[in-house]
């Protein structure tokens, strides 16, 4: 029980310095849009022929007269209470922001999964077989994972799976007639919809592969070196002394490689939440880094804010999580 | 006495590394006795820890056991720990033969408790219950000399000081009750009082139990204080082993002679020390003949070109030197 | 392959070892007394040296970045059309094309009816001098600030670090987009206010000085990447800073009474400087992909500058039929960025001496035997086996479903085979002997033609387990 309350206690001073990382992304993302010189009313308002009074009225609604922190005050209190409109679609840009999030999301548990599933066997073989052909394979694959451009090899496996298997499709987004989980594979096989499970297959697997490949041998290299590092430790050593059976050995190297290891992969599925963008733009999948792009091309600054916004908050609130765990895992840290 | 539990036979292990092949351990043969202290000394880098530990085969890469037998009685049957499969190797340590390391901070698991890691070692080479073994584990603990051991028990190894978790290891040790105790420069990491009650503690574990320990270290002290038998390393090569007596009084190699000028002796006025000239040779490429010859003041022509042989020279007296060779026999 | 690689090993470990010689010499030179006081530098730089030529790998990398660079350099000055004028030829001929004069135009022509091997070796140059400027602007600026914060502690490392928090919280490319769509503007008018700087730009991109106009987007996606990237080496430098800073040469040099800023920059500085120089080699690979990236979005250098992401992104209409359109300047791209990661890998090996350490000295291998081609075939006749399975379903997506367990399956038998994990084989082949009864079971319910590829894999599992047979009673592991 002591030991509980001193976790909260952690946790709620953990929590505290994220506030002044959380307000400065706020601020990082409404200065770069702020600064922009053009005349966002006007181009909001229908470009070069647009009536002045119009554009006197886009500039009104936007606060685009007013000073910095004005500005960034009434932003902030639009997007809080979420009544905030894009002035180019005119639509909520939070529940804009929504739709996109669980096409993205759906992709992003995906490719972990695929990277998981990849990355962490051929990890653990590449560490008890090190320096070997095995070692250098994935090394060479971790490497290419890095140096492949993803809208270069999304091609390369469009004209495998599309053109010359018709394996997959490239239209639309097929989702199940209920959201249950919001993972639209695991709904469709709860609802028993096989058509749209398989639909939603074709559409979401290729894109989903595609981020898996080029981040698995990374995260096989990862776990590699963190079990190449625990197991070379004195403990490791001294329990194969005192004559523990393997599996026992194993218990001790898995549980101290899987801070790290659980931290990248944290991590990683953070940065495939704020929106996959090359890969969605190439496969045309509504998600948020589609949508964050027809928002830079449409110069449609309370988007451009809201979404960088959101990228910065999950990555924030993963570093908290990440925090948790490493206090649930770790005793050092519960002090 | 007389009677070995351990024959070790010319034992060589190398290290591949890119630099060359490092002869850590070149050829070294000793015997350890029942009921004794076996002390191993040498400077830092000579090979004793890897000695120490290729008995059981516990060598990382890119460290090879080249060849040697390290033959150990069970039961009064001779078997060789070198060829014997993993899995019963592996039944063999932690119960009869056991270690303690030089680093206990890095030797416990940091995310186990210290209990926890005293029962798995138990549980490892006995069908006992679990709840036994837990209370087994605290009694180990007390007789390490660890204060309120059920609350120790329960403790992470960052909140145990570092004495008390050397002991913590030391009672790892000791609980399955080992015939063989390999105690790896024990004292060297823990501050003067815990390296006292370390001292008296393995003193009384010897006494107690009945079990014969390597002692590995680089202090000359501790070997006068404890050991029975002494081996002195020197660059991968063991150059002298007798009893400890025989050691400090006569010691012969000029290796030896070196070391123990080096100590200084208490009961005399402090004059001068003679620290031993030049440094470790390089093990990749080690001198030719008698590795010594380059720091040794009685240098002859033979030691240049040929490893001395080993010379008895007299009862459990063994010296590898040319000095000595025709003499005494 | 690792023998010949010894073989070709040693003779660079004598021409490595002859560098270090003449620089040596060099510097013994210019201050005599050099070499004796450091003697064990330059056989630990030999060391270092020869560790690096027992990687094949790293020497791959090294070739790739050196001929990325001379591209990159020479490139302007060899490409044989200019990229100004544009619809010479008609636009997207594929590769191999002959013009009306005869010329054979290797990669064909681009969407702007541009010869592609000479906008690939323009386009170089343009990729070179971004991925070049990105790091000069942003590493000195991260090198100080985690410097400072590292050196200083306390209030001023709290707010460097929580202002690097905030930079780190974007993924680079969110950022990098935001921020080169709004600078170009400003950009542009710093331009036409200091002629001088769009002179200097000019001749570094090696472009006409008439499309000097078309730098502001182009200097937008540097700044923009720099911004993105110096917290990186902040944190770093911080980070290796901070250890060094507790060594006894820094308290020396404190006890010393050096300045604070001789120490930073004198003293702590130089002892990042392997680290440092892996990371720039890394990030040059990832900067000059992630500067494609932008520019096939639609940012960065706009055409007629000729530049590798955008000739892509020119391409994606014509996908797959003009495939070259955007095969080749990926396959560009990628190699470039293999090099660079390579390099840095091979680096970063030598560099540490953990890592560096367990670099074998001689690699032992036994000869090719029999039961090593029948394994070989019996893992060919698997992979047939799957490859056969998936063309006759390939109109079945459902099958993808079914499949991708079976391949996994497949791959962790093997992987646990190669461990050795379980300690008898068989476990490991009656593991993959389910998984192949199991496909088969399940396909065989609802499609009758799954046995031809089936047999096929079967034939590989039969062949896989002789061949460990016959390895075994040669007493051969």
């Amino acid at each position: 029980m002591i030991q509980l309350a001193g976790l909260g206690r952690y946790l709620v001073r953990r929590a505290i310095t994220f506030i002044p990382t959380i307000i400065g992304i706020t601020l990082l993302t409404f200065t770069i849009a702020f600064y922009t010189p053009a005349d966002p009313a006007r181009a909001w308002a229908g470009g070069q022929k647009a009536r002045p009074e119009v554009v006197e009225q886009v500039r009104k609604m936007y606060h685009l007269d007013e000073p910095f922190w004005t500005q960034y005050y009434f932003f902030m209190r639009h997007i809080l209470s979420g009544s905030i409109y894009s002035p180019v679609t005119h639509n909520n840009i939070i529940v804009e922001w929504m739709q996109g999030f669980i096409v993205t999301a759906n992709i992003a548990v995906l490719a972990t999964f695929f990277t998981i599933i990849l990355g962490i066997p051929l990890g653990i073989i590449a560490a008890l077989r090190k320096d070997t052909a095995i070692d250098n394979a994935v090394r060479l694959l971790a490497l290419i994972g890095y140096s492949t451009p993803s809208f270069w090899i999304a091609y390369i496996f469009v004209w495998i799976f599309y053109d010359v298997l018709r394996w997959i499709t490239l239209v639309g987004v097929p989702i199940p007639s209920r959201i249950i989980t919001g993972l639209f594979v695991i709904d469709a096989i709860i609802l028993g919809e096989f058509n749209i499970l398989d639909a939603i297959v074709s559409r979401l697997l290729l894109p989903s592969f595609i981020l898996a490949f080029i981040s698995f041998g990374g995260l096989a290299r990862y776990v590699r070196n963190t079990m190449l590092d625990v197991l070379s430790s004195d403990y490791i050593l001294y329990a194969h002394a005192r004559g523990l059976p393997p599996f026992r050995v194993w218990k001790h190297a898995l549980k101290n490689s899987l801070i790290p290891v659980v931290t990248v992969i944290l991590f990683m599925f953070a940065g495939l939440l704020s929106g996959a963008i090359i890969t969605e733009t190439v496969f045309q999948l509504p998600g948020i880094g589609y949508k964050y792009v027809l928002a830079i091309n449409n110069f449609d600054i309370p988007s451009i804010i809201l979404y960088t916004l959101m990228t910065g908050l999950f990555i924030v609130i993963t570093s908290l999580l990440v925090d948790i765990l490493y206090a649930i895992i770790d005793p050092r840290i519960r002090l | 006495m007389s009677d070995p539990i351990l024959k070790v036979e010319d034992l060589r292990v190398y290290f591949y590394t890119y630099a060359g092949v490092v002869k850590a351990v070149d050829g070294v043969s000793f015997e350890v006795y029942n009921k004794e202290v076996f002390g191993l000394i040498g400077e830092t880098g000579c090979g004793k820890t890897v000695t120490s530990r290729a008995i059981t085969r516990l060598i990382p890469d890119p460290g090879r056991i080249e060849s040697g037998r390290a033959l150990f009685r069970i039961n009064s049957r001779w078997v060789d720990l070198l060829k014997l499969p993993e899995d019963e190797l592996r039944k063999i340590r932690g119960s009869m033969i056991t270690y303690v390391f030089q680093d206990p901070t890095s030797a416990l698991d940091p995310l186990y408790t210290a209990g926890y890691q005293i029962v798995e070692t138990i549980l490892a080479h006995n069908k006992t219950h679990p709840r036994e073994a837990w209370s087994k584990a605290i009694e180990t603990l007390r007789r390490v000399l660890i204060p309120e051991p059920e609350i120790r028990a329960r403790s992470y190894p960052h909140e145990l000081s570092g004495g008390m978790k050397q002991r913590v290891v030391a009672g790892a040790s000791i609980v399955n009750e080992p015939r063989l105790l390999v105690a790896d420069e024990p004292t060297t990491n823990v501050d003067v009082t815990i390296q006292a009650q370390m001292i008296e503690l393995l003193s009384q574990l010897k006494n107690l139990k009945g079990m014969s320990i390597i002692l590995v270290t680089h202090n000359m002290g501790l070997i006068a204080e404890m050991a029975d038998r002494v081996a002195v390393m020197y660059a991968g090569k063991i150059v002298e082993i007798a009893d400890v007596n025989t050691i400090f009084e006569e010691p012969l190699h000029p290796y030896t002679q070196g070391l123990i000028n080096c100590v200084p002796d208490p009961t005399k006025e402090l004059k001068e020390l003679y620290p031993i000239a030049g440094t470790v040779p390089d093990l990749i490429n080690p001198p030719s003949g008698c590795r010594f010859w380059p720091r040794c003041s009685r240098a002859m022509d033979i030691c240049k070109r040929e490893a001395p042989p080993g010379i008895n020279v007299s009862e459990g007296h063994r010296v590898e030197c040319w000095l000595y060779a025709g003499s005494g026999l | 392959m690792g023998v010949i690689w010894i073989k070709i090993a040693k003779r660079l470990d004598k021409f490595t070892d002859k560098i270090i010689d003449i620089y040596a010499a060099l510097r013994e030179f210019i201050s005599p007394g050099w070499k004796t006081k450091n003697r064990s530098k330059v056989s630990e730089l030999k060391l270092m040296l020869r560790a690096f030529n027992r990687s094949p790998l790293a020497w791959t990398g090294l070739t790739l970045v050196l001929l990325f660079i001379i591209i990159g350099i020479i490139g302007p000055y060899v490409a044989p059309e200019p990229y100004w004028e544009v619809y010479v030829y008609p636009k997207n001929m594929p590769p191999g094309w002959v013009d009306s004069n005869g010329v054979v135009h290797l990669f064909g022509t681009d969407y702007y009816g541009r010869d592609l091997l000479s906008m690939i070796l323009w386009g170089a140059r343009i990729s070179l001098v971004i991925g070049l400027a990105v790091i000069a602007l942003g590493v000195p600026l991260g090198i100080i600030l985690g410097l400072v914060a590292a050196y200083y502690g306390g209030k001023v490392d709290e707010v460097i670090m929580r202002i690097v928090d905030v930079f780190y919280s974007f993924p680079a490319l969110v950022l990098a987009i935001a921020l080169s769509a709004t600078l170009p503007s400003r950009i542009d008018i710093l331009l036409r206010e200091v002629p001088i700087l769009k002179d200097f730009l000019v001749l570094l991109f090696g472009i006409r000085p008439e499309h000097g106009g078309y730098l502001a987007t182009t200097v937008s996606i540097i700044v923009a990447m720099a911004v993105v990237w110096w917290p990186v080496y902040t944190r770093l430098l911080r980070a290796v800073a901070l250890s060094e800073r507790e060594k006894v040469y820094v308290e020396a040099a404190k006890a010393l009474g050096l300045s604070d800023r001789t120490i930073m920059f004198k003293h702590i500085l130089p002892n990042t400087s392997s680290v440092l120089l892996v990371t720039i080699t890394i990030d040059l690979g990832s900067i000059i992909i992630l500067e494609a990236a932008l520019s096939f979005l639609g940012l960065g250098p706009q055409p007629p500058l000729p530049e590798i992401g955008r000739l892509i992104s020119d391409g994606r209409a014509y996908w797959p039929e003009k495939w070259w359109l955007i095969i080749i300047p990926g396959a560009f791209l990628f190699i470039v960025g293999l090099g660079w990661n390579l390099l840095g890998d091979g680096l970063r090996d030598i560099f540490d001496p953990k890592t560096r350490r367990s670099i074998e000295f001689g690699i032992k291998e036994r000869p090719i035997m029999v039961h090593d081609i029948i394994g070989l075939l019996g893992d060919i006749a698997i992979i047939a086996g799957f490859l056969t399975a998936g063309i006759v379903y390939r109109d079945a997506p459902g099958m993808v479903i079914l499949f991708a367990p079976l391949v996994l399956l497949y791959v962790v038998w093997k992987g646990l085979n190669t461990v050795r994990f379980l300690s008898r084989h068989y476990v490991g082949y009656a593991l993959g002997l389910i998984a192949y009864l199991w496909l088969i079971t399940a396909l065989a319910k609802f499609l009758p033609s799954t046995y031809p590829s089936g047999l096929i894999v079967l034939c590989g599992v039969v062949l896989k387990m002789s061949s460990e047979e016959i390895g075994k009673r040669r007493g051969v592991k």
